[in-house]
């Protein structure tokens, strides 16, 4: 293949938005920017006054940073997931995503990487791991595979852009100054001779096949210095593949979020169309539906059996303290998202708008009305109106559940027009589950020791994590979407000279966009 | 039109979620029955834990009640301490029914009061003698404590304390054992890992000032370890796991090496 001068027209919409960027933009960095710095001062705080500045005691040694650095490593593993296992299996549509996909990676590995040492109280002795190993320790082969992961995505990430980072230096027009400098060092003066291209070839593909056993080893550890603690909820067999499988489930549905986010405020709506969002969305069912199946598996067989320390967890878990997270995570987090996968493929779904009764407006008007009432009748209570509560109040509870129910229903034909609205909605409920479920897989674990310390302290039995935690939480979160958005914006988020090898006519791309527009 | 119904949507799915009314309305308070009798309340709620008369089981004895106010009584009745294993009675007990048992309870620890100040400490603890002999059976510690009266008279069927000195000046609870017909507690305890071992007989148990008896022993070299069954882990892995490991870590980075080289091929082809 040749490398032309000139670039075809939704090549330089992609370059405009490398090259130009609007208000929102800055206002977007400086927000994540401020957010970072106050993360950052947050951790100054935890240096000075050392852990007792978190809500860190005996039980609960490990709270938002781990919960933090597992949500973070297994974002990463999108980058294997879509480049590697699409790559060697030749799906051609993901040559627009798989870029999104590596740099989620990168980004998220490096603030993954940073947690568990924050949730040091010495971060200086985080050296001891390389002076002092103990081939024994979990901690040591998680150190091993993380770094080893880091290097190596770094190296995928890079090899697919040289082609790139040479077109970008040869448009001279556009491109000067120091942005020339950088794309003409990395771009190690290719020229796409045979040579090159050969060379090139053999590290992509070596390096494709390399990278998944690599990845799926950092998160099978990862679940590892879990499961080879002795401890109620983390004394599982299953835990390698399930956190393997919750992290690629995580990691597709951050891409579906970023894709959208890029098509919108990048303008690539030619680049990524419905068919991308539609695969994205089949494949993050599929991972969402056997991520379901282990959960099942998980809690069934510890439920079953239900011995002694288990127990005490399992109640906190399903009736307890933590029962509202629990269940957000398993039907807001992992159901609800497959709905929404699902519904949009249903053509019956249509038939609702026939129904005279489940028509929305009025629907919504009526269920805001008794919902009124309802609120009317909580905050009166039994004194002021005098009635008697009890029948009334749960007959009235009993018509606002039946009409939000008819209300979502005569929204699902709404679900069907807006697809790529209810997958990115999918998604992101996935991202915030896959979060709240690291919390839930640390936090009450720690709660329910085997042996219990005798008349603690009610600190030391509790956790509520501090404003410390909570904003280097954030600003980690930050953090990783601005070292995102920055590498959008210092290379190209789509791979041009891969979605070039895959002749997408701009006439082709036209069509799908337009039926798009139609539906 | 179309945020709405999502907006909608959302509120409906958190409010099905969370309906704040329960169809068989059974947690509702009625206003048309009689004020709840206590004593009943409490036999069938609180007893079972605190004692009939309130002189403690699993849970303490009402011997303090005169320290809180009725205000924290309350609370901690509605809350429970669940810390301590006493549960939470605002979902099962009106605010009423509770307010009743506070006065209850006052009752109670005023009828408490003098058979409370008997228990502690019989009469004969003050001169009794306690001895501590710790030896090493196989690899566990046996703890024998034997415990005589202020005559010398061997004391059978008390209740001796038994606790572990652990290293920063903390104990930890080993139980209560009863003296056999020599008056001796025995107690096993497995010998672990440490170098040595601190153990603490005390009489009687949970007494303010009771009588106590310590004394270490120091574990041989040769003694340590064989308490716990090592299954995969070990403190000294095997050299081929250490070689097998190298050689899969070692070959990926081989690999980024041979990568690195195919980027020096593409840089000098120029």
């Amino acid at each position: 293949m040749e490398t032309p001068s000139r670039f075809q027209p939704q090549e330089r919409t992609l370059l405009r938005s490398l090259l130009h960027s609007g208000l929102p933009f800055y206002l977007w960095v400086a927000g994540l920017g401020g957010l970072f710095l106050w993360g950052i001062r947050a951790y100054t705080v935890q240096l000075q006054e050392g852990l007792a500045a978190t809500g860190m005691r005996d039980y609960v040694s490990w709270g938002l940073y781990i919960t933090n650095f597992v949500f973070f490593i297994g974002i990463s593993h999108v980058g294997a997931l879509m480049s590697a296992i699409l790559r060697i299996s030749g799906a051609a549509w993901r040559r627009p995503v798989t870029r999104m996909a590596e740099a989620i990676t990168f980004s998220s590995l490096f603030f993954g990487a940073l947690m568990p040492i924050v949730d040091l109280g010495r971060p200086d002795r985080i050296l001891h791991l390389l002076f002092f190993p103990r081939i024994q320790s979990p901690i040591v082969w998680d150190f091993v595979c993380i770094f080893t992961y880091l290097i190596g995505s770094t190296i995928f990430l890079y090899l697919p852009m040289i082609p790139d980072l040479a077109l970008l230096r040869d448009e001279r027009s556009q491109v000067r100054g120091w942005r020339h400098k950088l794309y003409s060092i990395l771009a190690l003066g290719w020229r796409g001779t045979p040579d090159q291209r050969g060379s090139l070839e053999r590290a992509m593909s070596l390096m494709a096949v390399l990278i998944i056993p690599i990845a799926v080893s950092v998160h099978t550890v990862v679940s590892w210095i879990f499961g080879m603690t002795l401890r109620p909820g983390w004394n599982s067999t299953i835990f390698g593949p399930y956190f393997v499988m919750g992290a690629l489930v995580s990691g597709a549905a951050s891409v579906v979020v970023a894709m959208a986010a890029f098509r919108r405020f990048y303008h690539l709506e030619e680049y990524i169309t419905l068919k991308h969002f539609r695969n994205m969305a089949l494949l993050v069912l599929a991972l969402d539906l056997i991520y379901i199946y282990f959960n099942i598996a998980e809690y069934l067989t510890v439920g079953y059996k239900m011995e002694e320390a288990e127990r005490g967890l399992l109640y906190t878990l399903v009736g307890g303290e933590y029962a509202l997270a629990f269940w957000l995570v398993q039907i807001g987090g992992l159901l609800l998202p497959a709905l929404l996968f699902i519904l949009p493929e249903v053509g019956a779904v249509e038939r609702i708008r026939r129904v005279p009764l489940l028509r929305p407006r009025p629907l919504a008007a009526a269920a805001s009305i008794s919902l009124a009432a309802m609120v009317l009748l909580v905050t009166q209570g039994p004194t002021q109106t005098g009635v008697d509560f009890g029948s009334l109040g749960s007959s009235v509870s009993w018509a606002v559940a039946l009409l939000l129910a008819l209300l979502v229903i005569s929204t699902l034909p709404a679900l069907r027009a807006h697809r790529i609205l209810a997958y990115v909605l999918g998604a992101g409920l996935i991202v915030i589950q896959a979060w709240l479920k690291r919390y839930l897989i640390i936090v009450p674990t720690l709660l329910n020791p085997y042996l219990p310390i005798q008349d603690p302290r009610i600190e030391w039995t509790t956790y509520i994590p501090t404003w410390v935690e909570w904003s280097i939480t954030l600003g980690a979160m930050a953090g990783f979407a601005l070292l995102y958005t920055l590498f959008s914006k210092l290379f190209p988020i789509v791979s041009i000279w891969e979605t070039r090898e895959e002749e997408p006519v701009p006439a082709i791309a036209h069509q799908a966009r337009q039926r798009e527009v139609e539906a | 039109m179309r945020r709405l119904t999502i907006l909608f949507l959302m509120i409906g799915l958190t409010a099905t979620g969370a309906l704040p009314w329960t169809p068989s309305g059974h947690a509702q308070p009625n206003f048309q029955e009689p004020p709840p009798d206590p004593a009943s309340l409490y036999a069938e709620n609180c007893a079972s834990c605190h004692g009939e008369r309130g002189e403690g089981r699993v849970g303490p004895a009402f011997v303090h009640l005169d320290d809180h106010s009725d205000d924290e009584i309350y609370h901690t009745i509605a809350e429970g301490r669940p810390e301590r294993g006493m549960p939470s009675w605002e979902a099962r007990l009106t605010s009423e029914e509770i307010s009743a048992l506070v006065g209850y309870l006052r009752t109670l620890a005023a009828q408490a009061q003098p058979p409370a100040e008997e228990e502690p400490a019989p009469a004969h603890a003050a001169g009794a003698d306690l001895r501590l002999v710790l030896t090493l059976q196989e690899d566990q510690v046996v703890a024998h404590a034997s415990l005589r009266d202020e005559q010398g008279q061997l004391m059978a069927g008390e209740k001796v304390a038994f606790a572990l000195r652990t290293t920063l000046g903390g104990q930890l609870s080993l139980g209560t054992f009863a003296t056999d017909e020599e008056g001796v507690a025995t107690l096993r305890y497995p010998a672990g890992e440490v170098p040595s071992l601190t153990l603490e007989a005390s009489y009687p148990p949970q007494a303010d000032d009771p009588v106590r008896a310590v004394a270490s022993i120091d574990l041989p070299a040769g003694q340590q370890l064989p308490a716990v069954p090592t299954g995969l882990f070990s403190p000294n892995p095997p050299p081929i796991a250490i070689l097998l490991l190298g050689l899969v870590v070692g070959g990926v980075w081989i690999t980024y090496v041979w990568v690195a080289f195919q980027l020096l091929r593409i840089l000098r082809v120029r």
